[in-house]
Formats: C-alpha cells, structure tokens, sequence
C-alpha cells in the first residue's frame, strides 16, 4: 500500500488493525504514514531544531504506539496524537531548559543568528521576522498559535487536544496575534 | 469566526504574509523515522517495495495538469478542411472506382465451379437426382423401402425379379444402380 494510500486509509480501520494482533504493525506503519509529516510540524514549530524535534517525535510515536489500546474513541485520533505530542514536547522543553534558553533566549539577534545557521532552515527575511516573533511568546500562546495559524484547527478540535477551554484558547491566540503584530509593525 | 478573518482584524501585518513553514524535513527522514522507531519498540514496519523519488507526489498533480492542457490545445488547433464542390464530385468519384476494383476483385477470388463441370457430367448429375427422386417417390408410397432395397436386393433374387417387372421399375434404375 502506497504512501497515497495510507494517508486515504480512516482514523477506524486503522485503529482496528492496530487492535487485531496479526495486522498491529501495518496498522502502526499506516498510522505514522498518515500523521507523521502533521506530527513533526507541530513539534517542530515549538522546538525549531530538527535534531531536538526528531527525539520528541520518535518518544511521541513510542508513547502513541503503548498506549493506542487505551484510546476510546471520545476525542478524534489525531487531537488525541496532538495531545501526546503536544504534552511530550512541553516535557522535553521543560528537561532541556536551560539549553533551550543557550539557544533561544530572548535575543532577538541571537535567534536570527541561530535560525540563519541552521542547515535546515530555508525561510527568508520575512520568515525570520516572524520566527522570531513567534518564539518571544510564551509556550502556551504559541502553542495555540500555530495550531490555529498553520494547522487551521477549529477550537474545538485545539480544545480536546490540549484539554483547555475554548474560551480560554480564543484569549490565548488573540494575545498572541497582538503580540506578533507590534513585533511585526516594530520591524518595520 | 474563520482564522483569517480573525487574523485580518487583530493582526493586518501577518495577514499579508504567504504562509510558509521555513522548516525543509530532510530527505528519506521519515524512512529513518519508521525504521528507528519500530527498532525501539521490537516490531517490522514493511518498508515499500518501490521507492519513489524526492518530491514525485508533490508535482505529480501539476505535471498531470500541463499535459490535459497540452492536450486540449492540439485538439483545439486542429482544423476541419472544407472540401469545394469539384473535389466533392472528384471524392465520389474516387469512392465509386474504388468500390467497383473491390468488388470486381472479390467477385474474381470466389470460384465459380459451373464453368469446370462439363456437359457429360452435368447430364449424370441431373439422372442422378432425377433418380433419387423417383425412388424416394417410392419410397414414399410405401412401395420400395429404403431397407429391403439395400439389404435384400442381393439376397432375394425372386424378389428382386418380380421387383424388375413391376410397374414401378424403369430400366434406367438399373443404369443408375450399376
């Protein structure tokens, strides 16, 4: 089955075959097909390290691998994932503080340096401003700011994968947008 | 409320940005990704049989696209050449020879047998069914049976006799059964 396929293939069938002993690792293999490009992003845009950001999302799909029985259905599959990615990339954020601080602190000029240095990186002028403002938020807000920016989830969805309530989300991005709009009319 | 509505009212600056992720993921990643994973965790992920090159299914569907295009541009181009009323007359003229070559070719490839029988022949055949024909008369009537003709005709020669001077035999019968 190709990686077309894969990505066509429903959140049920493929939570069945996980379940079925005898189809669990293609229905693993389907599942990552199908979620690990929306994954990575998300754990990307709050990490920004490729490096950093490969660890989270192998432990993320470890974790999603473990606990895949205990899922019941009550929230959508990928909010769950979101979820699961969402609270181990707060975790490795939390552990690796200090470096985190080494390489993004809140320098902006240290953060375009860092950005502009990193082989993986290939945004223009214009990318960087706005990485950097992003990166001045704090995690929550940009947290729900790329969620709703660059993934366009609805609240609702955002809400049951970070278990937070709408109305506090919708405080949360408009913070955010505030804040990214003076860092932008400032650079100016 | 949709997101760029809300983006457009509180933030115009990033609303005129083209949104774009700076973040390029590495060739073959999330190949590694599968096969690092399923490591840690003791499983076989089946890796593809065919590998497919960098960015083939991004481009396909523009690549699909050009040659629809492409294509309808030809037919469009093509033109439907109008013929005058001397070429007209010329074209039917043209279909006619050809259909007569044709059918004077076929005609000439079907073998025609009556010119190869002769007229001795052709005198045999017409006894012949005359022939069978008189004894299928008799037949009919009950007179001659078909059995009784062929098996006893050798045998029973006092019937065979009194057969021959019957009404119903004519001396060409026994031209046609020798």
């Amino acid at each position: 089955m190709s990686k077309f396929q894969s990505a066509q293939l429903e959140d049920d069938i493929i939570i069945e075959m996980i379940l079925y002993r005898e189809s669990k690792d293609e229905g693993f293999r389907h599942l990552m097909i199908k979620y690990q490009e929306r994954l990575y992003y998300h754990i990307r845009r709050m990490l920004n390290s490729h490096e950093d950001t490969d660890d989270v999302l192998q432990n993320t799909f470890i974790k999603i691998f473990k606990n895949l029985e205990n899922f019941k259905g009550d929230s959508q599959l990928y909010s769950w994932m979101y979820r699961i990615a969402t609270n181990e990339t707060l975790t490795y954020l939390r552990k690796n503080k200090k470096r985190a601080l080494q390489v993004y602190d809140s320098d902006t000029l240290e953060i375009t340096k860092t950005l502009k240095a990193d082989p993986y990186f290939d945004g223009n002028e214009a990318q960087i401003l706005l990485m950097e403002a992003i990166q001045s938020l704090p995690d929550r807000q940009k947290l729900v700011f790329n969620m709703r920016y660059y993934d366009e989830m609805s609240y609702a969805d955002i809400s049951s994968a970070l278990k937070t309530s709408e109305g506090s989300l919708k405080a949360s991005f408009h913070h955010a947008l505030k804040k990214i709009e003076n860092h932008l009319k400032n650079s100016q | 409320m949709k997101v760029k509505e809300e983006i457009n009212k509180i933030a115009p600056s990033l609303h005129k940005y083209v949104k774009k992720d700076g973040f390029p993921i590495p060739d073959t990643y999330f190949e590694r990704l599968q096969h690092e994973v399923s490591q840690k965790l003791g499983i076989h992920l089946k890796v593809e049989d065919f590998e497919v090159p960098n960015h083939y299914f991004e481009n396909l569907p523009d690549i699909v696209i050009s040659q629809i295009n492409d294509h309808n541009k030809i037919q469009t181009g093509a033109k439907v050449v109008k013929l005058g009323f001397l070429k007209k007359v010329a074209a039917i003229a043209a279909t006619i020879l050809i259909l007569i070559f044709a059918g004077h070719y076929v005609y000439n490839l079907t073998p025609d047998t009556s010119d190869d029988i002769s007229n001795e022949m052709l005198i045999v055949l017409i006894d012949e069914y005359f022939n069978d024909l008189k004894l299928n008369n008799l037949m009919d009537q009950d007179i001659l049976k078909e059995d009784w003709f062929f098996s006893e005709m050798e045998t029973n020669d006092d019937e065979w006799v009194t057969f021959m001077d019957s009404e119903y035999f004519d001396e060409s019968d026994i031209l046609m059964i020798d």
